[in-house]
C-alpha cells in the first residue's frame, strides 16, 4: 500500500483579466491530472492561492460530480488579496484546510480558471495525499513515531529563491547548500519552517518521497509553519503527514520557491526532530 | 490643540535590495545564488517618514510588486499619449486615392459622378406603366 502526499502548483504570470476569463497551468513538474490509483481515489488536503495584486475569484472543477458539485464552476474560492494591509500582502490564503478535504480520482483533470484583474499573477497549490500510488513508498511519520525516536532538535537554513517569473518555481537548492550540519546515518523528520519574507509555496522534493514534490504555503494568513506538519498530523491523526529522510540524503532534499511576486527570497530555516531510528511509517 | 512634537513629515520611500542578489555578471553566479534572472528585483520597499533624521518606516512591500506597479503605470502612461497622439493626427489617406491632394480629389469627383450619371449606373430603376 504504497501512499504519497503530493505538492502540485498550477499558476499564470500576467492574466488577461475578465470573469473566469483566464484559467491557470500546471508549474514546470507539476500536473493537473490525477495519476493512476490503485484506490482509485485520492484527496486534496490542503489547498491556498493568491492573485499578486488584486482580489480574485477562483473555480476548482474537474468533471467528476463525486468530487465537485458539477462541471460548471464547480467549487468557487475568493481570494480577498487586498485584506492583510494592502492588495498581495497575504502572498497565500487558504482555499481548502483540514479536516475538510476534497476527493479525486483515477484519470480527472483538474481545472481552475479564474476572476481577476488584467496584468496580475495567480497562483494555486494543493496537497493530494494518495492512500495507494504505485511505484512510491514516502518517507512520512505520524508525531507519535517522531517522539518515540526523538534524539535533538535542529533548524537548518536553505536560501531557496523564487523565479523571476511570477507564479512559477525558482531553482532548485539542496537543504545542504547553505549549512551543513545535518548528520549522515541520523533521521530527521521535518515538522515545519519558518522564514523572514512570506511566500506563496515552498517546495521540498526528493528520492525518498518519490521525487513528488511535497510542501507548504507560508503566506500572511498562513506564516506559522513552523509546525506545519506536525498541525496537519493533529488534524489528520490517522494519517502519517511529516516528512522524513536521513541525513546523508540532506543533498537530495531540494527546495523550490513559488510566489506571486519575482524572485523572493525567503530564507527558508527548516525545523526537524532529529531521530535515532527511522520514524516513518506505513 | 495637538501636542504634536513633528509635524509636517517628509514622505520617502527606498529600495532595500536583498543582501547578495545581484546584479550579477553572468548566469553562474545567479545560478549559485539561486535566481534565474542576472538582475532580480529583490528585497523589499519600505515607505515612511523622516524624523529628525531617522528613517520610520510606516509599510513595508515586496520590492518586485511595486516596481511592477511602477512599470505598469509607465506603460499605461504610454500607451494613453499614444492614443491621445492617435486621435489628434488626421486619419492617413488609403484606397486607390491615397496620395492625391483634397483639390484634385474634389474636381475629380464631380466629373466621375457626371460620368456615372450618363451611363445611367446611378439611376433608380424606371417603373413600368
Amino acid at each position: 500500500m504504497p501512499r504519497a502526499v503530493v505538492l502540485n502548483t498550477a499558476s499564470k504570470s500576467s492574466t488577461t483579466g475578465g470573469t473566469f476569463a483566464d484559467t491557470l497551468t500546471a508549474n514546470s513538474g507539476d500536473t493537473l491530472t490525477i495519476p493512476n490509483l490503485q484506490s482509485g481515489q485520492g484527496k486534496i488536503v490542503s489547498m491556498w492561492g493568491i492573485d499578486s495584486a488584486s482580489v480574485a475569484e477562483i473555480a476548482l472543477t474537474d468533471g467528476r460530480v463525486e468530487s465537485v458539485h458539477d462541471p460548471q464552476y464547480g467549487v468557487r474560492f475568493n481570494l480577498p488579496a487586498t485584506a492583510g494591509g494592502g492588495a498581495g500582502k497575504n502572498y497565500a490564503l487558504p482555499m481548502i484546510t483540514p479536516p475538510n478535504y476534497l476527493d479525486v480520482f483515477t484519470g480527472d483533470t483538474l481545472a481552475f480558471t479564474v476572476t481577476s484583474t488584467a496584468a496580475d499573477a495567480v497562483m494555486v497549490s494543493w496537497l493530494t495525499e494518495y492512500q495507494d500510488l504505485p511505484g512510491v513508498q514516502a518517507s512520512f511519520a505520524n508525531w507519535q513515531s517522531v517522539m518515540a525516536n526523538r534524539f535533538t532538535e535542529i533548524g537548518v537554513a536553505c536560501n531557496a529563491v523564487a523565479s523571476g517569473t511570477k507564479g512559477a518555481y525558482g531553482a532548485t537548492r539542496a537543504a545542504n547548500a547553505d549549512d551543513t550540519r545535518w548528520t549522515g546515518g541520523r533521521w530527521y523528520a521535518i515538522i515545519g519552517f519558518t522564514v523572514q519574507l512570506p511566500v506563496t509555496t515552498i517546495s521540498f522534493k526528493g528520492p525518498m518521497w518519490g521525487n513528488f514534490r511535497f510542501g507548504l504555503p507560508a503566506g500572511l494568513v498562513t506564516v506559522d509553519t513552523a509546525n506545519y506538519f506536525l498541525d496537519l498530523n493533529r488534524l489528520y491523526p490517522n494519517e502519517a503527514l511529516i516528512p522524513v529522510f536521513n541525513g546523508y540524503d540532506a543533498g537530495s532534499v531540494l527546495l523550490e520557491v513559488a510566489d506571486a511576486a519575482a524572485s523572493t527570497s525567503p530564507k527558508v530555516d527548516i525545523i526537524a526532530v532529529e531521530c535515532k531510528n527511522n520514524p516513518a511509517v506505513g | 490643540m495637538t501636542d504634536y512634537t513633528h509635524t509636517g513629515l517628509e514622505l520617502v520611500g527606498r529600495h532595500v535590495p536583498d543582501p547578495g542578489a545581484g546584479p550579477f555578471d553572468n548566469a553562474q553566479q545567479a545560478s549559485a545564488m539561486g535566481y534565474d534572472t542576472l538582475n532580480p528585483v529583490s528585497g523589499t520597499y519600505e515607505i515612511g517618514v523622516v524624523i529628525e533624521g531617522a528613517f520610520v518606516p510606516i509599510v513595508s512591500e515586496k520590492a518586485s510588486l511595486i516596481f511592477d506597479r511602477i512599470d505598469s503605470a509607465k506603460q499605461q502612461a504610454q500607451d494613453a499619449a499614444a492614443q491621445q497622439t492617435a486621435q489628434q493626427t488626421p486619419p492617413a489617406a488609403t484606397g486607390p486615392q491615397a496620395g492625391v491632394q483634397p483639390t484634385e480629389q474634389q474636381s475629380v469627383e464631380p466629373a466621375a459622378e457626371q460620368s456615372a450619371m450618363q451611363t445611367g449606373e446611378q439611376q433608380p430603376p424606371q417603373q413600368q406603366g
